[in-house]
């Protein structure tokens, strides 16, 4: 199975930063855009995307899939997904593991599935049409969740995986996701990690949450915070230099101060990959010492 | 019905009509109850639908005033659910409930006087 290349360290594009990237173009590898921003005739959306894949590579990232819903598949906006793919050439596609709405409706959030057998294969069995559809692979993203489903039988990483392998689908990691799920859940972050095939992991997110004590919300409006950070080394450990992206919803600072937070990630990636490869005693690759020694890492989980 | 569409109809049901048929499909800890973790999704979906009635009528949002539009914005995501596939869509009934409004149209019909009240 061959994946697309890996296209580096790269950030969400987001409105308030269009000027000042077509100004003086940041030192950011690619950006990764919100897929239902731009599915309009026109307008100035589609003039700043078109600006900006002149100068960088892009990924297209979707919220309204449901490839987990029971609803049928929306063909109307799977059409209109590929219509800008076709115009924008994104290095790839992505949504999430999830579902949005049933019955014609829309809650406009990404809500978790029970991990049943039946689940699975409903969702293997959408992959595979959307897939066919788009005519390409896509990545899906692992959600925040904060209720577990009593119907469930399998673990989240044991159903993300098998749909990513059942469906040969890739896998878009969110570290941050991870922690916030692993807290609320109360299971450990790293396990999740040691399920996860290297070979499905095309892409990860790195973003913040905030902290209500006895639980954690995925609010994508500050900082990534040091136990994020520190499960983000161990997933390089394990994965190796996978292309990686920092996600900020909310509360968006200036361009220069996200493209300094991504220069930490860059710098923590290729600081955790040299004391890997040092450790094995320079006889391999830092990847392939990442996937060697997956069970060196921090702890990290709740 | 599949298990799986009973569960997805029933969680839909809670934060659309505030049902309570999610709770026995659903697990809490003794650190986070039940409730607690499905009210954060509650949380999120009128804050989410309010959010985009705010970015989708920005001047009418002006208009009106924080506490006003936050009023205004509660009552319709209450009535109101959303079949769109892009939030960005998300409000398209918002001015027959402005006209069926008292309040509102009266408002309307003396726009300065409102923006003088919430400068």
């Amino acid at each position: 199975m061959l994946k697309p290349p890996a296209l580096g360290f790269g950030l969400g594009l987001r409105v308030d930063h269009y000027e000042a990237i077509l100004a003086d173009p940041p030192p950011v590898d690619w950006f990764e855009v919100l897929t239902e921003n731009y599915l309009v005739p026109g307008g100035k959306p589609l003039h700043y995307l078109t600006r900006i894949r002149e100068r960088y590579p892009l990924a297209m990232h979707g919220v309204s899939m449901s490839i987990g819903s029971t609803a049928p598949l929306d063909r109307e906006y799977l059409r209109q997904v590929k219509a800008l793919a076709a115009r924008v050439e994104p290095a790839w596609v992505s949504d999430h593991l999830c579902w949005t709405g049933v019955a014609g409706r829309n809650t406009h959030d990404l809500l978790p599935l029970p991990y049943t057998e039946e689940a699975l294969a409903h969702v293997v069995e959408r992959v595979r049409a959307v897939q066919e559809l788009l005519g390409r692979r896509i990545l899906l993203e692992n959600v925040s969740s904060y209720v577990a489903f009593r119907d469930s039988r399998l673990t989240e990483w044991e159903f993300l995986r098998e749909v990513a392998c059942r469906a040969d689908c890739l896998i878009l990691l969110d570290v941050n996701n991870i922690y916030v799920s692993a807290v609320n859940h109360e299971f450990d972050a790293l396990e999740y990690l040691q399920a996860i095939p290297p070979e499905r992991v095309q892409q990860m997110h790195l973003a913040g949450h905030e902290n209500h004590g006895d639980y954690l919300v995925d609010t994508h409006d500050s900082p990534v915070p040091d136990p994020v950070w520190e499960l983000y080394a161990a997933a390089v450990r394990r994965f190796g230099p996978v292309s990686t992206m920092i996600e900020r919803d909310d509360h968006i600072p200036p361009l220069a101060e996200l493209c300094a937070e991504l220069a930490q990630a860059r710098a923590l990636c290729a600081r955790t990959l040299a004391q890997d490869g040092a450790a094995d005693g320079g006889g391999s690759t830092a990847e392939a010492s990442a996937r060697q020694r997956p069970r060196r890492a921090v702890a990290a989980g709740s | 019905m599949s298990g799986l569409a009973h569960v997805q109809a029933d969680f839909q049901d809670y934060l659309l009509r505030e049902s309570d048929a999610v709770a026995a499909h659903v697990l809490g800890t003794t650190r986070v109850p039940v409730a607690t973790r499905l009210g954060i999704y509650a949380r999120a979906y009128r804050s989410r639908l309010a959010e985009a009635l705010q970015s989708n009528f920005p001047a009418l949002a002006k208009l009106l005033g924080e506490a006003d539009f936050h009023t205004l914005a509660a009552a319709y995501v209450r009535t109101h659910d959303s079949p769109y596939f892009s939030i960005r869509y998300y409000g398209d009934a918002l001015p027959q409930l402005l006209a069926a409004h008292e309040d509102y149209a009266a408002g309307f019909s003396h726009p300065r006087r409102r923006v003088r009240a919430h400068p």
